[in-house]
């Protein structure tokens, strides 16, 4: 009789015991979340032709925030990826063309003010993620002024849903 | 001493049978075995229920011995749990029924009625989701938006279902007269399921946790059973033994 109870409590415990070795469910860094938004820079007169920026300096502008988008200081790239608002349908950008200071500080590069309208839209992508935020209908704004580096603009995706490829050429 | 006896007793069985297969007669020990139904309770759920506030369920067991070694098996149950994940949390609501067979593949001593069984079942469950709370997750930190709650999916999911099969394996002993204690581990194979566009199915009742791109589960249950006998039937001994010297 002892070895019935015994033989049948082994297994109990163990039983018990296997919801403890579950595997733990993280978010992967690979795992496709919220994408950031990737502009790639082309020659305005070959069109087809990638074309790096000098010195590119983008800040973020919004109500109350204007920022240095984190990397993006100063640097010579032809394509960039940037973060955009996901409680929002808006986005404004300065690109800064040939960024640098004067003897007093001051930006000497050229501003060009673009913002992105979008509609977010929350979306399921697996059990260690949860949600993120896919932008449908991408749009965009380049304000004028008489000094433009920013010759046109493409939205080439408008359905900004993951970072494999370009979403916006901008030429100059 | 009770054991060694037993063993003798055994012994001089296997002796007699021997010496009637040599004279060719039939073995006129009648064994009776006990045909009937079982029923019981998975006692892992109360269990798990009193130890987690987020878990209620019931599981009701039963199988029936349709030959020496078949039993008609099947479970009926019904769950409630709260899954609280890092970037969400949900409740889930469901029943279910798994229905199949067992096949009894240990060897008893003569009166006795103890099962290591496999077996196979369907399993069918309806159930419903409520997400409870979310956020959207951003790996970009620049805009300082990740853990805002989101809103627009909150609410009942109602109307899911999933069909399943388990591939099963147990013990059942019985510990006193007709009164079993048995445990099972399953694993799963999830064949269909309805689920919602907006949110997936994360947890059946009765097929338990599923897995991001896996249509496998696993499952267990410990149950105490009462035996209730309906029928006595020979065992058909003498007809085995026979066999080999049919050839």
């Amino acid at each position: 009789m002892k070895k019935k109870i015994l033989t049948t409590l082994v297994p109990l415990l163990a039983l018990l015991i296997l919801p403890g070795c579950e595997r733990d469910d993280i978010c992967p860094r690979e795992s496709p979340t919220t994408p950031q938004l990737i502009i790639r820079f082309y020659n305005t007169l070959e069109p087809d032709e990638p074309k790096s920026v000098t010195r590119l300096k983008v800040i973020a502008q919004n109500e109350d925030v204007s920022e240095t988008v984190p990397r993006l200081n100063r640097i010579t790239v032809d394509s960039i990826a940037i973060p955009l608002r996901s409680f929002d349908t808006e986005t404004t950008f300065i690109f800064i063309d040939e960024s640098a200071d004067d003897e007093d500080g001051a930006e000497t590069g050229n501003p060009d003010f673009i913002s992105f309208t979008y509609t977010p839209q929350e979306v399921f992508i697996s059990r260690g993620c949860g949600y993120s935020i896919n932008y449908l209908g991408l749009n965009y704004t380049l304000s004028d002024d008489t000094n433009n580096w920013i010759s046109n603009v493409l939205i080439e995706t408008p359905n900004v849903i993951n970072q494999n490829q370009a979403h916006v050429k901008i030429f100059h | 001493m009770l054991k060694y006896s037993i063993n003798l007793i055994l012994v001089l069985f296997a002796v007699s049978a021997l010496s009637q297969e040599n004279r060719q007669q039939a073995d006129t020990v009648v064994h009776k075995e006990k045909y009937g139904l079982r029923v019981g309770v998975d006692l892992s759920k109360p269990l798990r229920a009193a130890l987690d506030e987020n878990y209620k369920g019931l599981e009701l067991v039963g199988d029936i011995r349709i030959s020496q070694k078949f039993f008609v098996a099947a479970e009926l149950g019904t769950e409630e749990k709260t899954t609280q994940e890092d970037n969400f949390a949900f409740f889930t609501k469901g029943s279910y029924l798994k229905a199949g067979f067992d096949y009894n593949a240990y060897e008893n001593w003569y009166g006795m009625q103890n099962m290591v069984h496999a077996g196979l079942r369907v399993g069918v469950g309806t159930f419903s989701h409520t997400l409870n709370e979310y956020t959207i997750y951003n790996s970009n930190q620049f805009w300082q938006e990740n853990g805002i709650p989101g809103e627009a999916f909150l609410g009942d999911y109602d109307g899911l279902s999933a069909q399943w099969l388990e591939l099963v394996v147990g013990l059942k002993a019985e510990l006193f007269a007709n009164l079993y204690l048995g445990a099972s581990l399953r694993i799963n194979y999830l064949v269909n399921e309805k689920e919602s566009d907006i949110f997936p199915n994360l947890y059946i009742p009765g097929f338990n946790k599923v897995t991001d791109g896996s249509r496998f589960g696993a499952g267990y249950n410990y149950t105490i059973t009462y035996f209730i006998p309906v029928l006595k039937i020979a065992k058909k001994r003498a007809e085995k033994k026979k066999k080999p010297e049919e050839k």
